[in-house]
């Protein structure tokens, strides 16, 4: 079945029932060549069950390593995965960023609720960045996280947000150096060299052209007016 | 002592930094923040040299004593040697 997303045109011949089901809203009906063509064979289930922590099932293994190539191979189109969660607040993109479980869904969930239809979620999840005209955009994927939260558009990223839980809602400029490693860990890192220029490159041209803030933050609505009133100068208004 | 080939710097605008690809990238995946110093350092030990030519090496590039010199030099071996980032 053929998907599109990222402004790519992507085969991935899934096998199991899970990741069909899972790509179903980014299927493609144009008329565009495949940039590539994706097919998990059994040295990429292996490399994937090693990478497992849960004891998944072979259709979610099959959708995690379909998505592992899928990442590797856009690098190529100036593409690079970012664990964080994406949204678009009336066409400008922001990235909420964090470990685990810090709260940045929720952050996102709360834009949603307090300005309503101007918010959409990007992908709360996985989303690719793409470089295109200098410019960085984060786009919709399927791999959109356990609430499926995901739009298929690409918007371009006018701020990253590094979120913590603090007991106050306080939001400051931070300098790549502080960043850097946050946005390092939250893409792959890996062990081919080539591979790792490749992501130093594409993290180095997102610091230089997406400003970068810390948020310490509650879960309120104050959070969310607070990092709005900081990020607003680098919004485009419709 | 020589700093294993696995672990690459890299300049990005103001910065400098060093992460770990091939083998030690399975164990080490730390960011390491370098200043002007540390990478004047790192870079000798990239191409290889002993305790005593870094300490030379340092005092002859800084006007610095040399017991602050032994002291940085030998803070920062051990932290490389702590976190396996060094062949002796």
């Amino acid at each position: 079945m053929v998907y599109s997303f990222a402004g790519l045109v992507i085969d991935i011949r899934f096998h199991h029932a899970y990741g069909k089901l899972q790509c179903r809203k980014y299927e493609y009906t144009g008329t565009r060549e495949p940039d590539m063509v994706i097919e998990v064979d059994e040295q990429m289930m292996a490399a994937e069950r090693a990478y497992d922590i849960y004891d998944s099932e072979e259709g979610i293994l099959e959708s995690l390593a379909a998505y592992r190539e899928i990442c590797n191979r856009a690098f190529a189109y100036d593409c690079m995965f970012m664990h964080c969660s994406a949204i678009s607040y009336k066409g400008n993109g922001v990235l909420f960023t964090a470990p685990s479980g810090t709260g940045k869904s929720t952050h996102s969930a709360l834009w949603c609720r307090h300005f309503g239809e101007a918010v959409q979620v990007v992908n709360d999840d996985k989303p690719l960045l793409r470089i295109m005209d200098g410019s960085v955009y984060v786009c919709g994927t399927p791999w959109d996280g356990k609430h499926h939260r995901s739009t298929n558009i690409m918007v371009p990223v006018k701020a990253i947000v590094v979120l913590s839980q603090a007991p106050n809602n306080a939001i400051a400029p931070a300098t790549p150096q502080q960043v850097l490693y946050h946005i390092l860990n939250q893409t792959i890192r890996p062990e081919d060299p080539a591979l790792m220029a490749k992501v130093l490159d594409f993290s180095e041209k997102l610091l230089q052209t997406v400003p970068v803030y810390r948020l310490e933050c509650t879960i309120s609505d104050e959070a969310v007016t607070t990092a709005f009133e900081a990020l607003k100068e680098h919004f485009d208004e419709d | 002592m020589k700093i294993k080939s696995d672990f690459i710097l890299r300049k990005m605008d103001d910065m400098c930094i060093v992460v770990a690809v091939g083998e030690s990238a399975k164990t080490f995946n730390g960011v390491i923040n370098l200043n002007s110093t540390a990478v004047f350092m790192w870079e000798k030990l990239s191409a290889g040299c002993t305790r005593q030519e870094l300490i030379d090496a340092l005092t002859g590039e800084y006007d610095v004593q040399e017991e602050v010199v032994e002291r940085d030099v030998d803070k920062l071996i051990d932290k490389l040697r702590a976190e396996n980032i060094i062949d002796e």
